[in-house]
C-alpha cells in the first residue's frame, strides 16, 4: 500500500439495527426491481422496530435514493446518495454520513434484477422485454466483466496450479450451505462429478463457476452506536471497513489492463482492513469471501492471509468437512448462506445479511455457535473489492 | 490516419469508439496496430486515453507496435455475441497477449488458429482478418 497505517475514528462507532431481505427468485416473478427495494427497505425498517419518521437518510443503488425515498414516504431526508454495487459501497456510505453527523438513521439497500438478456425466465416477462429496446449489436472480443473474470481465472490457474477440482469445491461447498438458507435460490446439494460435467460457459469456468441471475434485494438501517444501544437489543457493530482499488485496469471495460494478480483492489482492502481493525483472522468466527466466481474466493482466502498465495485451492481442499462445507481451521465457516454461488448473484447483499444474521444469533440451523466476529470481503479484483469487520457488542 | 468520424462509427458499428480511441480504430483500416506512447516519459499505455496515466503529459501519440507479444490471458467462449464468422460450433477463443514493446501493456482480439495449440505463455503474432468488409485484428500462433 505504501502508506504507514490507516486512521480509523469511526471505529465501532456505527451500527446496524435493522434488516430486510425479499428472498430470491429465479422465477420470472411479475414485479419490478423497484417493488424489491422498497419490501426490502420497508422490512428493515419494521425490523428494527422504529418509526420511519426516524429515517432522515437514503443509500443504496437500485431504484435511485430520491426515488425511495419518495415511494417510501420519508420525510426530511438530510444525506441521500445512489451507490454503485456491491453492497459494501452502500454501507461504507452510510456508515460515513452518520458519524460525520449529515443523519441520524439510514435505510441503506441493494437491489438485483435480471433483464430479459440474462435470463430466459426473465425474457418470459414481457416488460422486461420491452425495457431491452432493439437488439444491440457486441463484437465477441470484448473481454469486460464476466468474460474478463473466466480470463483472469485462467491466469490464476496457470500460475497457482489450481485445478477444476479446487474450483469445485468452493461450488460444492457453497451449494450444500445454501440447501439450509430459506432465502437462497438454490436447494439441493451439488456433487464434484456434478460440476465436473458441468456445461463449460467460458473456460476455464462453468455454469457451476458462476453465480446465478436473480431478483431480489436486501436491506439496512444503520444509527450510531450510542442511539443503537438504546433503541435495539441485538445491533451489530461497524469495526472497520474499506473498499480497494488500484490502477491500471481498475475500471469496468479495463480488466485486461490491470497489472497481475498481485496488485488489484484486494491487496489494497487487506492491507487497509489489517491496519484499522483490532481483530484479524485468529478473531474472526464466519467469514465471507465474495464467490461470483469460483476462483475469486480462492484469490479472497489467500490475498485475506488464510493461507499462503496460490495455496488456496489445496488449502481448502485439506479444510473440508464431511459434507463438502469449508470450514477453516475445522471452525471458521466460509459463506454458510451459500453465497451468490447458491443464494444468488447478490452482488455482496446476502454476504453482508448473513454476518449480521450470524452476529445476532438469528442464523437458525446455520448459526455459528457465539458468533462475535465477522469478516465480509465482498467484490473481485478490479473496480469493486471491499471489506468490512462486523462485531457484536 | 484520415477518415472522418462518421465514417469510423458507420465500419466499425459493433465497438464503442470516442474522441480518446478513434485514433486506435482508424489504425485497423490500414492494419496498424496503434498503441498510444507518451511524447514525455515514453511509455506506452492502452486502452487510449487522453492523457498519460503516468506523468499526465497530455501529448500522448497514437504509434503502430511490431504486434509479436505473449498470452497473458485466455479465456474459450462456448456462447456470446452470435456474428457471421463466430458462431460458436467450436469455442471461441479470446487472447490478451502482452506487447513485445513494453511489459504489461496489452492487446486483446480473437485468436486464429486451432484455440487449444495456444496457452498462456505461447508466442504469438498480430495478423489481420475481415470484417464486415474491413480490417479487423486476430492473433496467430507463433513469433511472426
Amino acid at each position: 500500500v505504501g502508506r504507514a497505517g490507516a486512521r480509523n475514528p469511526i471505529k465501532d462507532q456505527v451500527a446496524i439495527i435493522g434488516l430486510g431481505s425479499t428472498g430470491y427468485t429465479r422465477q420470472a416473478a411479475g414485479r419490478t426491481q423497484s417493488s424489491l427495494a422498497l419490501e426490502a427497505c420497508r422490512k428493515a425498517v419494521l425490523d428494527a422496530g422504529i418509526d420511519k419518521s426516524m429515517i432522515d437518510g437514503v443509500v443504496g443503488t437500485a431504484p435511485p435514493a430520491p426515488y425511495v425515498t419518495s415511494a417510501l414516504g420519508f420525510k426530511d431526508v438530510r444525506y441521500f446518495s445512489t451507490e454503485v454495487s456491491p453492497f459494501g459501497h452502500g454501507v461504507i456510505e452510510a456508515m460515513n454520513a452518520l458519524f460525520s453527523g449529515s443523519c441520524d438513521v439510514t435505510v441503506a439497500y441493494h437491489s438485483v434484477y435480471r433483464t430479459g438478456l440474462t435470463s430466459r425466465a426473465a425474457a418470459l416477462d414481457p416488460f422486461r422485454r420491452l425495457a431491452l429496446g432493439p437488439p444491440g449489436r457486441d463484437a465477441p472480443e470484448r473481454v469486460d466483466g464476466a468474460v474478463a473474470y473466466a480470463a483472469w481465472a485462467s491466469r490464476y490457474m496457470y500460475e497457482s496450479g489450481c485445478s477444476r477440482e479446487h474450483l469445485g469445491h468452493v461450488a460444492v461447498s457453497n451449494r450444500a450451505n445454501g440447501c439450509a438458507n430459506p432465502l437462497a435460490v438454490m436447494q439441493a446439494p451439488l456433487t464434484m462429478d456434478e460440476y465436473l460435467a458441468g456445461r463449460m460457459i467460458r473456460e476455464p469456468l462453468c455454469l457451476y463457476d458462476m453465480d446465478v441471475p436473480v431478483d431480489g434485494a436486501d436491506a439496512l438501517v444503520l444509527t450510531t452506536t450510542d442511539r443503537a444501544l438504546d433503541l435495539c437489543d441485538h445491533p451489530v457493530i461497524l469495526h472497520a471497513a474499506t473498499a480497494g482499488l488500484t490502477s491500471p485496469g481498475g475500471y469496468y471495460g479495463g480488466e485486461t489492463a490491470a497489472a497481475d494478480l498481485r496488485h488489484h483492489g484486494q491487496q489494497v482492502v487487506v492491507e487497509t482492513l489489517r491496519q484499522k481493525s483490532d481483530y484479524w483472522l485468529d478473531d474472526v468466527d464466519v467469514y465471507f469471501p465474495y464467490d461470483g466466481f469460483t476462483f475469486i474466493t480462492l484469490s479472497w482466502i489467500e490475498n485475506t492471509g488464510w493461507c499462503g498465495i496460490g495455496e488456496a485451492g489445496e488449502f481448502i481442499t485439506s479444510n473440508l468437512d464431511p459434507m463438502g462445507r469449508i470450514r477453516i481451521g475445522g471452525r471458521v465457516p466460509v459463506n454458510p448462506h451459500g453465497g451468490a454461488l447458491a443464494e444468488g448473484a447478490t452482488q455482496g447483499a446476502g454476504h453482508i445479511r448473513e454476518a449480521v444474521l450470524q452476529l445476532r444469533g438469528q442464523a437458525g440451523e446455520r448459526q455459528f455457535p457465539g458468533a462475535e466476529i465477522a469478516l465480509v470481503t465482498p467484490g473481485g479484483f478490479f473496480f469493486n473489492a471491499q471489506g468490512l469487520v462486523l462485531r457484536k457488542p | 490516419v484520415t477518415v472522418s468520424d462518421d465514417d469510423l462509427l458507420r465500419v466499425f458499428d459493433d465497438l464503442q469508439i470516442d474522441h480518446d480511441n478513434k485514433a486506435h480504430y482508424a489504425g485497423w483500416l490500414e492494419k496498424k496496430l496503434l498503441i498510444n506512447r507518451c511524447d514525455a516519459c515514453g511509455r506506452l499505455h492502452h486502452p487510449p486515453l487522453s492523457m498519460c496515466p503516468e506523468c499526465w503529459s497530455t501529448a500522448v501519440t497514437p504509434e503502430a507496435v511490431s504486434g509479436s507479444g505473449t498470452v497473458y490471458l485466455k479465456v474459450a467462449l462456448y456462447q456470446g455475441p452470435v456474428i457471421p464468422e463466430v458462431a460458436y460450433a467450436e469455442p471461441h477463443v479470446l487472447v490478451t497477449v502482452d506487447l513485445v514493446e513494453q511489459n504489461g501493456v496489452r492487446f486483446t482480439s480473437s485468436f486464429r488458429g486451432d484455440g487449444t495449440s495456444v496457452e498462456i505463455g505461447s508466442p504469438v503474432h498480430l495478423a489481420w482478418g475481415t470484417r464486415r468488409g474491413s480490417p479487423y485484428p486476430v492473433w496467430e500462433a507463433g513469433p511472426g
